[in-house]
């Protein structure tokens, strides 16, 4: 990768093929696109191009390879692992004009649009025909169809109705040498290798999603929403083991704990038991009344059966949108308390959270930082939230270790690295953890199907990639 | 060579298999006699997998198992890759070391009831998985769940057909969570976690589910499982010829009245079996008589149909992007054409 050095480069040969405002290069654009939402490794791109169709996403990479630049593309950039921070610099390819539904087939439920349309605008498009894009990221408002692509993303409602991949029908790449693939389509994948599955989730490495068809799911007629307030974290916990085992999947069971509580007290005035040590908000959906009310009912018996202090059921869409609150607020929230927030993100086996979660408020005391759970706990996915203050870099240091040992925790129960932010920059180190050094050569054989090169989004996912490693000290040094 | 790979020991034919062959008239000097390997252990299978020039991962109750694959043919006129034909009189004639089945792996390796999730040698027919979850109430909610049939989950996952439960359950890529492979390099890998929601760099599990084994060999598998329910009881897909198709809701309508004329009984009062699950848009018809009729269903516009026994009849399935693709990937995993050679038409 030495050949290439960015400020040598005039990029006159890409700016002759776009129009003068589909160009950024002034510092500080440079600056607001040196990181996505994971904010501790930076590093700045040499340009910011902004393509409006597939054929100058194209035009683009087939520039970006024979000239040798780097690229990376960039949905909203509310990714929390860096995976669309410009590692080593060059281009990053914004999907932010690409925005358009394209095709919309209530019939055969389905629709075509371009990846950097809001997750949100996609369900909003079809809501009047009963139907919704399931997928449903905290970040749905802003993060978009090709970002939810590259990390898989997930939902409070990924319990019930599945991650990204399970709603992608099709989509339009730019491979990594500039040629357009069609992979998949509105009628999902036949026979033979299911190349979706291993693109949704490979943060933007095999190339750039232009286009997308994506399964459409009906609205469930019926919803009933709780939130239940627990006196102990573990009484908690071990209710969401207990509601799992009784053969109810809710479509969402999330957890939050005290300074989550705390935190949203203080920000939006809303009270909730001064004995709370803990808060379950449970949803149940479907098409009847009484099939609802029955999984309401299971779910009450396991709550009541770990001692509940409390529960409170939405009667109506204004209430059900305030039982929410402290789940959809809550991170906003936290990010009120201290100046800096970093929400890790690792999986475990669902009967492990009572452990799990004993072991984080141990480990945050231990390094005497702050921290809050706000999480996916019906699918086992933690987020703990820490709390510092991102200009000590003694404070940065600590909690990027309390994340590791976060995560080794999670490996050593038998979870995973991360459930649903990926691996970026943040967790490449991590990998090994997890994977020997044969299941990883098998993972870099999967990459090298579409990938062979070392431009497109360089230096993620896999560790110990040629040309990275000495670059690792720059991302970290330059958050000024 | 590994155990239960002696070559003396497994030479002769099995009965099963002689039938079949004779049945099809196929001459006894035109039977070939191929080795057997049945391995024991996640080691001896990768020994298997190491010392074999080309090798085929087999169930012993395949139907289909005196042809090497043969279940993609390519087309006389364009040699474009055509949709699944069964044996005998398309199949491609590929020479083959060994056939290897893993029925004498099939164990529960471990069963997690509390975290949902169970995981199991590939060997194990879905039949005995199912009824052992079934003791402990609970399920896998895809798959066949065909009685007559004694195909293993690593058969299943290989081939990952559609089934009657896919408007609901999805497919096998929603259910296996972890899995151990043979890769054609004789490694052993591990994909995936004991968890039911995962993001760890690239998903080769996912790869292996519907690769019909020709990318690696799935020793062990980690599935999600869930609290017993009322499932529907299946159709058998035990056909011996055959049409599935899998569509869109106007495709279905599409596609119903393109068997119609096969459906309704004829002057003798025989008429076409056939099933159909409206939620999945899954259609499934035995023996289609009138083969030109084929051209008539639109794939493009409709979907896709996996089909046994059409020879060339069968009609393209894969775009030229698929097969590109597949060929590239297939040389990365086995640039010797080792696994399953013929599979999907690879030679
Ligand atoms: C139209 C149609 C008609 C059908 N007709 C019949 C029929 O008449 N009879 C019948 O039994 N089924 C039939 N089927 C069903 C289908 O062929 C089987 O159900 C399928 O699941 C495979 O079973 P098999 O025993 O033939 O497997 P096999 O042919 O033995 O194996 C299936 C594939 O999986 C691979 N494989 C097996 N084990 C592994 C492993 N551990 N790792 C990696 N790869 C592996 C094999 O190499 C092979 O490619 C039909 C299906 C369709 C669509
Ligand atoms: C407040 C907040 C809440 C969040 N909640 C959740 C949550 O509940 N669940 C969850 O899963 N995540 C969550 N996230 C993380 C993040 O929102 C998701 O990962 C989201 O999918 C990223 O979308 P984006 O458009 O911002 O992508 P970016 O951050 O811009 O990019 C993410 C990755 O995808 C790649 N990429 C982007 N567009 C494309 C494309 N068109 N083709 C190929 N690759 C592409 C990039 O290269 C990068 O590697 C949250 C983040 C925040 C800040």
């Amino acid at each position: 990768m030495g050949a290439y050095n960015d400020s040598r480069m005039d990029f006159a040969g890409l700016r002759s093929k776009l129009r003068a405002d589909q160009v950024l290069d002034g510092s500080a654009a440079v600056r607001a696109y040196d990181c996505d939402a994971y904010t501790v490794d930076r590093s700045k791109p040499s340009v910011i191009v902004l393509p409006e169709s597939t054929s100058e996403v194209a035009t683009i990479v087939w520039w970006c390879v024979s000239a040798g630049v780097p690229f990376t593309c960039r949905g909203a950039g509310t990714g929390l692992s860096g995976g669309a921070m410009p590692a080593l610099g060059g281009v990053v390819i914004s999907t932010k004009r690409m925005n358009q539904i394209l095709e919309i087939d209530i019939e055969n439920r389905c629709l075509r649009a371009q990846t950097g349309i809001a997750n949100r605008r996609i369900s909003d498009a079809v809501k009047a025909d009963g139907l919704h894009f399931a997928p449903d990221p905290s970040s749905q408002s802003v993060s978009t169809l090709g970002g939810n692509i590259g990390e898989n993303a997930g939902g409070p409602h990924t319990l019930k109705y599945g991650v990204t991949v399970q709603h992608i029908l099709g989509v339009t790449m730019v491979d990594p040498l500039g040629e357009v693939l069609e992979i998949g389509g509105k009628l999902g994948c036949g026979p033979g290798y299911d190349f979706l599955g291993i693109i949704c989730g490979s943060e933007g490495t095999l190339g750039i999603v232009t286009e997308a068809w994506v399964k459409l799911t009906p609205i469930p007629s019926v919803i009933e929403t709780v939130l239940v307030a627990f006196p102990t974290i573990r009484s908690a916990t071990e209710t969401v083991a207990g509601i799992i085992a009784t053969g109810t999947i809710p479509a969402a069971l999330e957890m939050m704990d005290r300074g989550i509580m705390n935190a949203v007290s203080m920000a939006f005035g809303l009270e909730y038991p001064a004995e709370a040590q803990a808060l379950l908000l449970v949803e149940c959906d479907g098409e009847s009344v009484e099939a609802v009310e029955a999984e309401i009912e299971s779910v009450r018996a396991v709550c009541e059966g770990n001692g509940c202090l409390e529960m409170s059921v939405a009667k109506d869409e204004k209430e059900r949108a305030r039982l929410w609150m402290v789940r959809k607020k809550g991170i906003g929230a936290m990010g009120r308390i201290a100046p800096s927030i970093v929400t890790h993100d690792g999986v475990i086996p669902r009967s492990k959270l009572p452990e799990m979660l004993d072991f984080v408020y141990s480990v945050a005391s231990e390094k005497n930082i702050g921290v809050a759970n706000i999480f996916h706990a019906g699918d086992g996915n933690l987020h703990p939230c820490f709390y510092f203050d991102d200009r000590d870099s003694v404070q940065v240091e600590k909690v990027v270790e309390a994340g590791e040992i976060i995560i080794r925790k999670c490996i050593e129960l038998g979870g995973s690295v991360s459930g649903e932010h990926g691996i970026g920059v943040e967790k490449m180190d991590l990998m090994p953890l997890m994977f020997t050094p044969a299941d990883l050569e098998a993972q870099a054989m999967a990459k090298r199907i579409f990938n062979d090169g070392e431009l497109c989004n360089p230096c993620k996912v896999l560790p110990n990639q040629r040309g990275c490693a000495e670059h690792r000290m720059r991302w970290r040094g330059v958050a000024t | 060579m590994a155990r239960g790979g002696d070559v003396s020991d497994q030479a002769s034919r099995p009965d099963k298999m002689r039938t079949f062959a004779d049945a099809m008239g196929i001459p006894e000097s035109e039977q070939r006699i191929t080795p057997r390997l049945s391995p024991e252990s996640v080691d001896e299978l990768r020994q298997c997998v190491l010392e074999c020039r080309t090798l085929v991962t087999r169930d012993p109750n395949s139907y289909r198992m005196d042809r090497v694959a043969g279940s993609y043919v390519r087309s006389e006129e364009t040699g474009q890759m055509l949709a699944i034909s069964g044996p005998p009189a398309h199949a491609l004639d590929v020479e083959v070391s060994a056939w290897v089945s893993l029925w004498k792996m099939n164990q529960v390796i471990a069963f997690h009831p509390s975290d949902q999730i169970v995981t199991v040698q590939a060997g194990m027919p879905l039949i005995a998985l199912n009824e052992f979850l079934r003791k402990e109430n609970f399920e896998i909610p895809v798959g066949l769940n065909d009685k007559s049939q004694g195909s293993s989950v690593g058969d299943f996952i290989a081939m990952n057909l559609p089934h009657w439960n896919l408007a609901k359950s999805g497919s096998w890529r929603d259910w296996v969570v972890k899995m151990k492979i043979v890769l054609a390099s004789g490694e052993v890998i591990v994909s995936g976690a004991d968890v039911v929601k995962n993001v760890s760099g690239f998903d080769l599990h996912k790869l292996m589910i519907g690769a019909r084994g020709t990318l690696g060999v799935i020793a062990e598998v980690t599935l999600r499982i869930r609290p017993a329910s009322a499932l529907r009881e299946y159709p058998p897909l035990w056909l011996n010829h055959g049409e599935l198709f899998l569509t869109n809701r106007e495709g279905l309508k599409a596609a119903m009245e393109y068997i119609r004329p096969m459906i309704t009984p004829d002057e003798d009062g025989f008429a076409m079996e056939y099933h159909v699950d409206e939620e999945s848009c899954l259609l499934l018809v035995e023996s289609l008589r009138n083969s030109k009729a084929n051209t008539v269903f639109d794939h493009a516009r409709y979907g896709h149909v996996w089909r046994s026994h059409v020879g060339k009849f069968a009609l393209p399935e894969f775009t030229e992007t698929q097969q590109r693709l597949m060929k590239r990937t297939k040389e990365i995993f086995d640039p010797t054409y080792k696994l399953n050679p013929g599979e999907f038409g690879f030679i």
